[in-house]
């Protein structure tokens, strides 16, 4: 069976299936289905194969692509600016239609870092502080009342409608989003640090007073947090909280520092009870800090759409609430280093704020030209990384324990700006913050 | 304003959930049709993922000339025929059909009507398998996406004439593979 009575008649009879033929055409071949049952055999073969194809079960992707798509094109695009030894070309930078595209992934992954940013020192009394002002820059929130906001490299329209007015009309953590952090992040360098210095503070530390212990559980407390998403500050449900969790929040906000929890938290661990002389708080500062940890992110977070999207900001200042920062308190160390170096490249104020003896956040973005920072990065990067370790030997050396659970710096940059963003969050396990002597030592002249 | 361009613009001025809205609604349609040109479902969903991260790293380049979805079909099939060219030799058939896994055919069918249902489309399936990638790829366009000669000339950047004699010889070529398929169905 092969009509051959014409040339081409198998290429115009396909294409009289698809409806491609037109005049002529249509007309010969139209004729020739009529009148030849070679002709009308083929198109009806043709047609039972196409219907076939057609009927094909329709194939879907195992699971919703859209997180992954994004994750990879922020990478994609984040990429080249990582690399600080990378020469800068005006070719490689981003057309002038793409550098949106850009900014918003910028601008989303500065807000996740902010969430997490900082510097904490962080004493028993901190947890006090748990209600914070949740205002969103109105300007922006018109502005801007859908901007979208990415966490942590997961776009938050996974987890539902994050933007200015969700967050707006959050109105206090309750409603806010989960906390998502890495758990790589324990695996820093000083971190690994503070896990060798775990046996030789056991047996300095004697018998119960249990200042590793208290390190111990708040590493592990830490990374149990790193895996919970339920985290929002006084939000927990009574019924679902472990004992950990009823010693991180009591129901007015407030960390319980009384014997009773810390007996409920250290039976669950399975560790022996700390002594009487834990009552200065040591044992609790860990958990207390978990608490910050949960209002902090959601503090920051408002703070951070606040600032960095509304004012489009060059400098960025975080401004510790009032009611947290004790007026007499000292700066911690490597703040102020960050913070004149910062203000010299960049010839503007930081207003360095600082908590104090109870809490002491810090958060610095700096958004500047590119030739302006470029030069100093690699600097702050390692002013960040020994001012911060100075600060961890220093509270050690005191006798007091610290650990330095995150600590990193990252930037990324367009042809004309770069966002530059250093986390540290530092956790020390006494209620005194290192001296303004210790800062001036830690500092560099 | 389009609803695609409309979310185009929304991207490319710094709102990626814009451009996530575009993945979720074109997303089951490019996954379907470049199941069917790569014969797999973990490269499907590899080709599909990195088409839409380059349709968004690359979206300032989109001019409009073309529907978007046609434009993000362009990008994954380039990439398809890339990943093939790197990773000779082609599956077997039996490991695509391990990877096609069971098809959701309607289950209130007699067992024997299923299992006739079953090896038909398998029978289509191999026979898809045994044509040349750029072959089997017009065909696909044409039969799965519905496009028209002049549609897929453009997305594959080939003459329309080119089109119309590959799609021909495409066709002839499953008829042979589907000779006995063709004897048995009832016309």
């Amino acid at each position: 069976m092969s009509p051959d009575k014409h040339p081409n008649a198998h290429e115009l009879i396909s294409a009289y299936l698809d409806g491609e033929l037109h005049g002529d055409e249509l007309a010969r071949v139209t004729k020739w289905i009529a009148s030849d049952p070679r002709y009308s055999q083929l198109l009806a073969d043709l047609r039972l194969i196409s219907a076939q194809i057609q009927e094909l079960p329709q194939q879907a992707p195992a699971e919703d692509l859209t997180g992954r798509v994004l994750r990879q094109a922020e990478r994609t695009l984040l990429q080249p600016a990582t690399d600080l030894n990378a020469p800068h070309s005006p070719d490689s930078a981003p057309a002038g239609r793409e550098r949106g595209l850009l900014r918003g992934v910028v601008w989303g992954a500065a807000v996740v870092a902010a969430a997490l940013l900082l510097a904490v020192f962080l004493p028993r009394d901190s947890a006090k502080i748990v209600s914070l002002p949740s205002t969103v820059d109105s300007d922006f929130a018109e502005a801007n009342p859908q901007q979208p906001i990415t966490l942590e490299g997961e776009t938050v329209s996974d987890h539902g409608d994050l933007t200015v007015d969700s967050l707006k009309n959050a109105g206090n953590v309750d409603h806010a989003e989960p906390l998502v952090a890495k758990r790589a992040k324990l695996e820093s360098e000083s971190d690994r640090q503070f896990k060798r210095q775990l046996p030789a503070d056991s047996a300095r530390s004697g018998k119960s007073t249990s200042t590793p212990v208290a390190r111990g559980q708040a590493r592990e407390l830490f990374e149990e947090e790193l895996n919970q998403s339920d985290i929002t500050g006084e939000s927990f449900p009574e019924d679902n909280r472990s004992p950990r969790r009823r010693l991180a929040a009591s129901p007015n906000g407030k960390a319980r520092n009384d014997r009773s929890a810390v007996q409920a938290l250290n039976k669950t661990s399975g560790e022996s009870p700390p002594a009487q002389s834990d009552e200065t708080g040591k044992d609790l500062n860990a958990w207390n800090w978990v608490a910050m940890l949960q209002l902090s992110t959601e503090q920051l977070r408002l703070k951070t759409l606040e600032t960095s999207f509304a004012r489009h900001a060059i400098d960025f200042k975080f401004q510790v609430p009032a009611t947290l920062a004790a007026p007499d308190s000292p700066t911690p160390p490597g703040v102020s280093a960050i913070a004149d170096t910062l203000r010299s490249e960049d010839g503007r104020s930081l207003d360095a704020p600082v908590g104090g003896s109870q809490l002491a956040q810090r958060y610095i973005l700096v958004r500047a030209r590119r030739d302006q920072i470029l030069a100093t990065l690699n600097d702050l990067q390692d002013q960040l990384t020994n001012n911060s370790t100075a600060g961890l030997a220093l509270a050690e050396k005191e006798g007091r324990s610290g650990k330095i659970p995150h600590l990193s710096y990252s930037h990324a940059a367009t042809d004309e700006t770069i966002s530059v963003l250093f986390v540290v969050q530092i956790v020390t396990t006494n209620d005194t913050v290192p001296s303004v002597e210790a800062d001036s030592k830690t500092d560099p002249p | 304003m389009n609803e695609d361009v409309r979310l185009i613009d929304e991207a490319l001025a710094g709102n990626t959930k814009s451009f996530g809205e575009l993945v979720r609604k074109y997303q089951n349609r490019l996954f379907n049709t470049m199941f069917h040109v790569v014969g797999s479902r973990e490269e499907a969903e590899d080709v599909v993922q990195d088409a839409f991260v380059q349709a968004f790293v690359k979206l300032g380049s989109f001019q409009g000339a073309s529907a978007f979805y046609t434009w993000l079909y362009r990008i994954a099939f380039n990439l398809s025929v890339s990943r093939r060219r790197r990773k000779r030799p082609e599956l077997s058939i039996d490991a695509v059909r391990e990877t096609t896994g069971n098809d959701p055919l309607a289950e209130n069918g007699y067992p024997a009507e299923l299992m006739e249902r079953k090896e038909s489309i398998e029978q289509v399936r191999r026979a898809l398998e045994t044509l040349q990638e750029d072959h089997r790829a017009i065909l696909v366009l044409r039969e799965i996406e519905g496009y028209c000669y002049e549609e897929i000339s453009h997305i594959l950047d080939m003459p329309i004439g080119t089109v119309r004699s590959r799609l021909h010889r495409a066709r002839l070529q499953l008829r042979e593979e589907l000779e006995e398929t063709l004897k048995t169905h009832p016309k």
